[in-house]
Parts: structure tokens; C-alpha cells; sequence
């Protein structure tokens, strides 16, 4: 158990917004008011990754979901209890990603939505 | 940038109370100092520390900052100590091994002897961890040489002695020991006690009475209810205290009621004990202590705590507003955040008042000249021959100073210079000034036992709550002994309790025989 005198690192701003949290997934930021011209490489993986649900459908949700379970599972191990995800609670990311990859499963066993494996 | 949460209220260097408590006894040239902040947040003051191994590591420092705040105004110039080891420059804690180093800024008020480790109480608070079990006992001759060295590096005085342990009416030779310390430059001496023997012993009772004109006694008494006595003394013992205080008070010797508060404990016993001492005569000081978590004492949340502000606050509600903070004052000599301190003086019509708002606390600054500006200002203060104010200045400062007790030889003087401004009443002043004519004495010692009280607050430091600059201006030392050279030395009381290598130092431990 973590002793109540530590604060946590993520929690060191000490302000209650927290600028990572601001930034993470925020398209504005490609916007960029910086000085250095920023690099909107999210925008480049999210298509990326629309492109391959588009041709993949479910197999491409379970590899994600799958992947997200995984990386998810060693994270709470390590210690992460909450998430800057918008659920909070690492196990209710885990669930819902958890019920992302039942999803595609059975998008690919049974057959529905706009892709269908045979 | 968002703004933070807190306010920085000063920066400190500290300490990681979790490396501590991993390694309490770690060589002390591997403590880490620490940056750090006084945070004020939610109303509450904070001390946060980065440790390398920790992170930000934050606990609970005080609960009040505008009380804090407040005594950070009195503050005075700190006298010239001679170090025990010239030019000792190690860094805190370390330089303690060899006695007070080089970078302190105040000399010994206060010199504690602990003159042995045993004790017939197993306190489950014990900052000095002292036991039935232990038996170690310092030889008289070691503690006489100790306090012999410290005459030398105080310019052949000491103000307070302080006999301490374990428990000192325990000490085989305690009675060559009093004769001895009397017959020295030490103006007073306090015997810290939890008052069993004092309750039952004629002859010990005796002892203290023959010296009352230099000794005092430290009682420890932690309130009224069982509760208190049993969670800081380990059973209920209310019958000995009182039977020691009235013994005490009857015999005229003068007495301070010691109290150790802890939160959800006796935090609401704090009104009960300062009135016990308004209605005692004799009993002359009030001390409360909020417990601290050295040596036993390992039950303290660090995150809610009674503090030292904390104390204060509680005061009004629980006397009835016959007592209040602003009645206090942090003693100008030491640290402000180590000690506050106010005078309580009963008037002709019965009714206590404080020595604050008698003087007023402008007033009281003006004459500590702790607002030159305020003096430089006031034209009318011109008509006041200076050698008239230097009298009053320098009574007030030893009044207000962590050596004082009211028995001090200079009172009667002091409560003249001081109430010659003050509305006592002339029964009182009366009695004052005729203390200089023969046979007068015995008539004031009546008058301070019965009249004069004295609160103060003494909030001692754990690691959750140590700050290097407290102890760099402590005055209450400890007689250590050097574990290299065996030379008689001291270092502050916080860092005695809190460090097991420094705690091994102390005299009784360092030169206890079996008894």
C-alpha cells in the first residue's frame, strides 16, 4: 500500500487541471500557438488507425482492445490505480476494453455491422 | 500556466520521514537534507519535501497559518554561543556528533541533563523510549563535569538546568546532586518528573522544599480524564498527580503542569489543565505539548495532528475566553514556530488578565524594539529617558524568554518595570514594591504563586515535522556525550530524540553504569 504522504506523480502539479491532461487527445493542440511548429503526428496515427478498422473491422477492435487489456493489466500491477482515461479507474478501463474485444469476437463469429469475416 | 493550489509560505530545507523511518539508524553523514516548502493549502499549513527515493513526500505541519503567521512577528536578535568543537561546519544532523557546531544562532537557554534511562513508568508517548527495564544511571561526577563544560561556554552561567531522564527523583544521588547544582551559577533548576515519588515521599518532598528558592518541579499532567492519562502514561494515574500537586503546591514549590495533548485524546482537556493551574497557587506555568512521534511515540497521524497553532486555537473555546492566542506571543529569543508563551496576572478584583492586553501588543513590540519603525515614529516616546526604556526592554525580553520561571531572582524587578505601566491594582503594586525591604520576600513569593501564571506552548519536532532552521536556532540542548573523544558536549533536543545515533549519546546513556 502506498504511504498517504507521498503525493502522487501525477497528481504533482499540485493545481487540479493538469496540463497533460489538457493536452492529452486535444486536436487544438495541432492549432499550435507554440513557438515550435508542432508535430500533429496523432492526427496521422487516428487516421491511420480509421483506415484499419475500415479495412480490418473487428479483427482490427480486438487487436486493439486486446493490446489496450494487456498494456492496461501491467499498468495496474505496476501500481496505477487511475487513468487520465475519461472511466478513471484503471478496472473500469479494463472492463470496457475487456468488453470491446467480446465485441469483435462476436462481430466475427455471428456476423454483424457493415463487415463481416465469411 | 495554471496556478497552484497552495501558497508557498517559506522555504525550508527537511527531511524524508519515510527514509527514516526505513533506516532510523542510519549514520547520520547519510541524512539527507532536503528542499522544501511551508505550503499553505485548504486553510492548513503543509510541509512538503522532494526525496530522491519518495518523491514529494507531505505531512501535516501546522492548523493554522494565520495563527502561524502571527507569531512569526516576534522576533529578537539570538545571543553569541561558543561552539563545543571550533570550526564544526558539517551540515545538520551531522554536526551534532560533535556538540553544537559552528552555524547555530543561539546559545543554551535551556540545559538538559538526562540523569538516567530508567523510569518506573512505561509511557506509551516516551519520547526517550525509558523503561523499568533500563537501568543505565550517568555517575555524579559525569553529569557535574557536563554541566561544568556548558558553565564554561556560557559565560559561567546557566539560566535553566533541567534534570530529566528516565525519571529524576529516581537518582540514587539526587540529593548530592541538588546540593551541588545549587551551590554552581545556575539560576534555576527544574526537575522533570511524572510526580509518583513526590506523591508518596516525605523525605523527597522535603528535599525540594529546603531548595524552592532555586528549584522547580515539571509536573506531567496530561488532564483530567482517564482516558488521557491511561493513552500517554499506559494506566490510570490521576490519583498521584493530584496528590503530588496538592503536596507541591502546599510545601511552595513552585510548579509547571507539563501537558502532553494528542489529538482525540485530551485536544478538548487543554481549558481543564490551564484552569487547574489559575486555581493552584503555586502552580506558576502551564506547558502543553502536543505529542510527538519520537522514540515511542509512533502513533501520530501525519496528516492530521494537534499542532502548535492548533493548541492556540483551542484555548478561547475551552477557557471560556478567559484565555485566547492573542494572549500569547512566540518567545522572541527562540525559533517563533518553537515555543509561544503568555503571562496571566490576577488583578485586586480577582480577575485574571493577560500581560498582552494589559500592555497591548503594539506597545509590547514598541518596547521589544521589535518595530523600529514604529518607535522611530512615535516623537512623543522622546520624553522617555532611554535608560528607562533599556530597563524595560531587557526585562521584558528575559521575561518572554525560554529561561524564565517565575521564581527568578530578577521578577520582582521585572513585574515592577513591567506594571508600573499596567492597571494591577495597588494592593499589587503595593506589594511589589515593598518585596526590596527586609522580610518582604516570603509575602511576593506568596504574591507570584497565587497571582501570576504562566502558558506556554512547546510543539516539539518529529521527522514529519523537522525543519533544519528550528533546529539551527534551538536553544533547549541536551548533554551529549562525543562518542569519539568522550568530551562533555550538547546538541538541540529535537535531534537528540529524533536520531537514534545522537540519542545514544546522551549522557545517560552514553555514560550509564548498571545500578
Amino acid at each position: 500500500m502506498t504511504d498517504p504522504r507521498i503525493v502522487p506523480t501525477d497528481s504533482l502539479n499540485l493545481a487540479g487541471t493538469s496540463p497533460s491532461a489538457a493536452g492529452v487527445g486535444a486536436p487544438a493542440a495541432a492549432g499550435g500557438e507554440a513557438a515550435a511548429a508542432p508535430d500533429p503526428l496523432r492526427l496521422c496515427i487516428f487516421a491511420t488507425v480509421a483506415l484499419l478498422g475500415w479495412l480490418l473491422g473487428p479483427l482490427a477492435l480486438a487487436f486493439f482492445a486486446g493490446l489496450g487489456v494487456v498494456g492496461y493489466a501491467r499498468a495496474r500491477r505496476a501500481g496505477l490505480l487511475r487513468s487520465r482515461c475519461l472511466l478513471g479507474d484503471t478496472r473500469l478501463v479494463l472492463a470496457y476494453l475487456a468488453t470491446l474485444v467480446l465485441l469483435a469476437i462476436a462481430a466475427l463469429v455471428v456476423g454483424f455491422g457493415p463487415w463481416r469475416l465469411w | 500556466m495554471p496556478l497552484r493550489d497552495s501558497r508557498v509560505h517559506r522555504y525550508v530545507n527537511a527531511f524524508c520521514p519515510l527514509c527514516h523511518e526505513e533506516r532510523p539508524d542510519r549514520p547520520l553523514a547519510e541524512v539527507r537534507r532536503l528542499s522544501g516548502w511551508l505550503a499553505v493549502r485548504d486553510g492548513r499549513v503543509w510541509l512538503e519535501r522532494g526525496c530522491p527515493d519518495h518523491g514529494l513526500v507531505r505531512t501535516l505541519y501546522d492548523e493554522s497559518p494565520e495563527i502561524l503567521a502571527y507569531l512569526e512577528q516576534w522576533t529578537a536578535p539570538t545571543k553569541v554561543h561558543e561552539p563545543d568543537t571550533l570550526g564544526n561546519f558539517k551540515p545538520v544532523p551531522s554536526a551534532y556528533e560533535d556538540g553544537l557546531p559552528q552555524m547555530q544562532t543561539q546559545h543554551t537557554c535551556i540545559l538538559l541533563e538526562d540523569l538516567l534511562d530508567h523510569c518506573n513508568l512505561k509511557c506509551p508517548t516516551c519520547f526517550a523510549e525509558s523503561s523499568p527495564a533500563l537501568a543505565s544511571v550517568a555517575p555524579l561526577e559525569q553529569v557535574l563535569a557536563s554541566i561544568d563544560t556548558r558553565l564554561s561556554r556560557e559565560n559561567g552561567r546557566i539560566d535553566v538546568l533541567m534534570l530529566s531522564g528516565g525519571e529524576p527523583t529516581l537518582y540514587p544521588r539526587l540529593e548530592e546532586l541538588l546540593d551541588a547544582v545549587t551551590a554552581r551559577p545556575i539560576v534555576r533548576v527544574l526537575v522533570n518528573t511524572n510526580g509518583l515519588r513526590i506523591a508518596q515521599d516525605d523525605e523527597l518532598l522535603a528535599l525540594l522544599r529546603r531548595h524552592r528558592e532555586r528549584v522547580e518541579v515539571y509536573l506531567q499532567y496530561d488532564g483530567e480524564s482517564a482516558q488521557a492519562s491511561i493513552t500517554h502514561r499506559g494506566a490510570d494515574i490521576r490519583r498521584f498527580k493530584e496528590r503530588a500537586i496538592e503536596r507541591l503546591s502546599g510545601a511552595g514549590v513552585f510548579t509547571t503542569l507539563t501537558m502532553t495533548a494528542a489529538l482525540g485524546v485530551n485536544d478538548d482537556e487543554i481549558g481543564h489543565v490551564v484552569k487547574r493551574a489559575l486555581d493552584t497557587p503555586y502552580v506558576g506555568g502551564v506547558t502543553i505539548q502536543p505529542v510527538f512521534g519520537s522514540g515511542r511515540g509512533s502513533g501520530v497521524d501525519p496528516l492530521d495532528r494537534l499542532t502548535h497553532t492548533g493548541v492556540l486555537a483551542r484555548l478561547e473555546g475551552q477557557t471560556g475566553g478567559q484565555v485566547t492566542w492573542r494572549d500569547l506571543t512566540a518567545l522572541p529569543c527562540s525559533h517563533p514556530h518553537c515555543c509561544s508563551v503568555g503571562y496571566l496576572l490576577r488583578d485586586d478584583a480577582g480577575e485574571w488578565r493577560s500581560l498582552t492586553s494589559l500592555i497591548g501588543h503594539d506597545r509590547l513590540k514598541e518596547w521589544l524594539d521589535l518595530e523600529p519603525d514604529l518607535l522611530a515614529n512615535r516623537i512623543a516616546d522622546d520624553a522617555i529617558p532611554d535608560a528607562m526604556k533599556a530597563i524595560v526592554r531587557g526585562s521584558l525580553l528575559d521575561l518572554l524568554s525560554e529561561q524564565s520561571s517565575l521564581s527568578h531572582p530578577s521578577m520582582a524587578t521585572i513585574w515592577k518595570d513591567i506594571c508600573t505601566s499596567c492597571d494591577l491594582g495597588i494592593g499589587t503594586l503595593a506589594t511589589l514594591a515593598s518585596s526590596q525591604l527586609p522580610g518582604r520576600h516570603e509575602k511576593l513569593r506568596t504574591l507570584l504563586g497565587e497571582r501570576v501564571l504562566r502558558v506556554t506552548v512547546k510543539p516539539f519536532m518529529d521527522m514529519n515535522t523537522m525543519i533544519e532552521e528550528r533546529l539551527t536556532q534551538c536553544c533547549v540542548h541536551v548533554a551529549t556525550v562525543n562518542a569519539e573523544t568522550d568530551a562533555h558536549q550538547c546538541a538541540p533536543f529535537c535531534a537528540v530524540q529524533a536520531w537514534a545515533p545522537l540519542s545514544r549519546t546522551r549522557i545517560s546513556t552514553a555514560t550509564g553504569v548498571r545500578a
